[in-house]
């Protein structure tokens, strides 16, 4: 009932508030009430309920004409800038929240299989320690279904990836919706934002709640035997925890990015990466330039001077110090254009 | 799928049909248009209030609050001696404007021509 009101509320307030616009507003109210009453008696689903209110609602030229408010244009001639993006259809809006929200979930379990992946390697090294198992099957068998898992997520993110795809014209340079669009966006967004705060809440107590297995079992095996063994098991229930919470990062993430880009409150601007709007291919960004030449160098040193020195067991730090650094140089590189685009903006 | 466009002309009249019989009020008779035409037809809510809004305009209407027993308020239609007209000169055109369209537009009907060819 809520997110009707919230999507009639929407739409009228491009209207001007009138003695006839208030009728008409209080008269449609009335009558999608009358339908939500019924449909709720006859025991619908409240989220089909919605759907079909919204969807036999009509549409607001009709209610403009109606109203003699004709032409909104012509009478006050683009009050506001036309706002900068590409246009969208109402039906492209939803296609493209319904295909984010499949492909939040096709791309959140590829990364969750990823981070599974590691967990049977684990497993079967505890048993060795055990002494359950040999070594070499051990190795083997997690190193195989590790490649397997592995193989599974890169076929999801490809396949889902591409479906991605052709909103990425909107992802960069932002959307611009008709009202009808806005305001159901709007009101998904408020309905799915919900979720967004539950999903961020459980999957950060999740990641950290998965170190705790292993710290209880390091304290309460200290020095048996099977120490090694236990500790390598209690690890590796570290990984469904973080693989879940991390899947709920991703669905939240996706989801409110989607819901944000339909909205136009995406953080898009010419500075940051812009786009050719003849051929639609991205125009590179210094931090583009600078990656095309960085990490190829970084390769360079690290085969360099591991088999320079044969300090493999050491050379492995140059990949979290390389990739800090870079995560550095590309945040302030970002900001410095963001900040130049306003001033150029201001003046 | 109904054209919008064809049936645009006719919302009016289909109103002022469901309040020959007496006043109502909008979901009442929107529901009563679905449920006469199967479902075939369901006008929206937007469609519908532009109409009242035409009639009342015109004349062929007068509206007034009423409340339902227990129910809540709202606003009942009814139909004027003006509207009554209005809608009989209506039915007449669409009467003629069938013969017209008809003369040209044949129902595809797969039976009967599957009849056709069985006497052949």
């Amino acid at each position: 009932m809520e997110v009707i009101r919230t999507y009639l509320d929407n739409l009228f307030s491009a209207l001007p508030d009138t003695p006839q616009t208030r009728r008409a507003k209080e008269e449609l109210w009335g009558m999608m009430e009358d339908k939500y009453q019924e449909l709720k008696d006859q025991g619908l689903p409240e989220n089909q309920i919605i759907g079909t209110v919204i969807s036999q609602f009509g549409n607001l030229d009709e209610l403009r004409e109606t109203l003699g408010l004709e032409q909104p244009c012509a009478v006050a001639p683009a009050p506001q800038p036309q706002p900068a993006g590409i246009p969208m259809s109402f039906a492209q809006a939803r296609e493209c929240l319904d295909t984010y929200r499949r492909t939040s979930r096709g791309i959140g379990i590829g990364v969750a299989l990823c981070i599974l992946a590691v967990m049977p390697l684990f497993v079967l090294m505890g048993l060795f320690e055990l002494g359950l198992l040999p070594e070499g099957l051990a190795v083997a068998l997690g190193l195989g279904v590790l490649f397997v898992l592995v193989a599974a997520a890169v076929v999801l993110f490809i396949f889902y990836g591409t479906q991605l795809s052709p909103y990425e014209k909107w992802k960069t340079n932002g959307a611009v919706l008709e009202q009808e669009g806005m305001a159901w966006a709007g009101q998904q967004k408020s309905l799915l934002s919900r979720y967004f705060p539950l999903r961020i809440a459980l999957g950060v107590v999740l990641c950290i709640l998965s170190v705790v297995p292993m710290l209880v079992t390091g304290i309460l095996v200290d020095g048996a035997p099977f120490e090694d063994g236990a500790v390598l098991m209690a690890l590796s229930v570290l990984f469904p925890l973080v693989a879940v919470g991390v899947y709920q990062f991703i669905r939240a993430g996706m989801v409110d990015s989607c819901c944000k880009m339909l909205l136009g409150e995406l953080d898009t601007g010419p500075a940051v990466s812009p786009v050719d709007a003849k051929t639609g291919k991205k125009v590179p960004t210094v931090v583009d330039i600078v990656a095309q030449i960085y990490w190829p160098l970084m390769v360079i040193v690290y085969l360099v001077w591991s088999f320079l020195t044969w300090d493999w067991w050491i050379t492995w730090i140059l990949w979290p110090i390389a990739g800090i650094l870079f995560g550095i140089f590309a945040g302030v590189s970002e900001s410095i254009a963001k900040r130049k685009a306003y001033r150029e903006k201001q003046l | 799928m109904i054209s919008s466009d064809v049936i645009r002309g006719y919302n009016d009249t289909m109103i002022l049909a469901l309040l020959l019989h007496g006043p109502s009020y909008g979901y009442e008779i929107s529901k009563e248009i679905s449920r006469r035409t199967d479902g075939k037809y369901v006008i929206k809510e937007t469609t519908l209030y532009s109409a009242f809004n035409r009639l009342e305009k015109n004349g062929y209407v007068t509206s007034f609050y009423g409340t339902q027993s227990g129910g809540k308020r709202r606003t009942y239609y009814q139909i004027t001696q003006m509207g009554r007209e209005y809608y009989q000169e209506k039915c007449r055109e669409w009467e003629l404007t069938q013969q017209v369209v008809s003369a040209f537009v044949q129902p595809s009907s797969p039976q009967s021509e599957q009849e056709e060819s069985a006497w052949k």
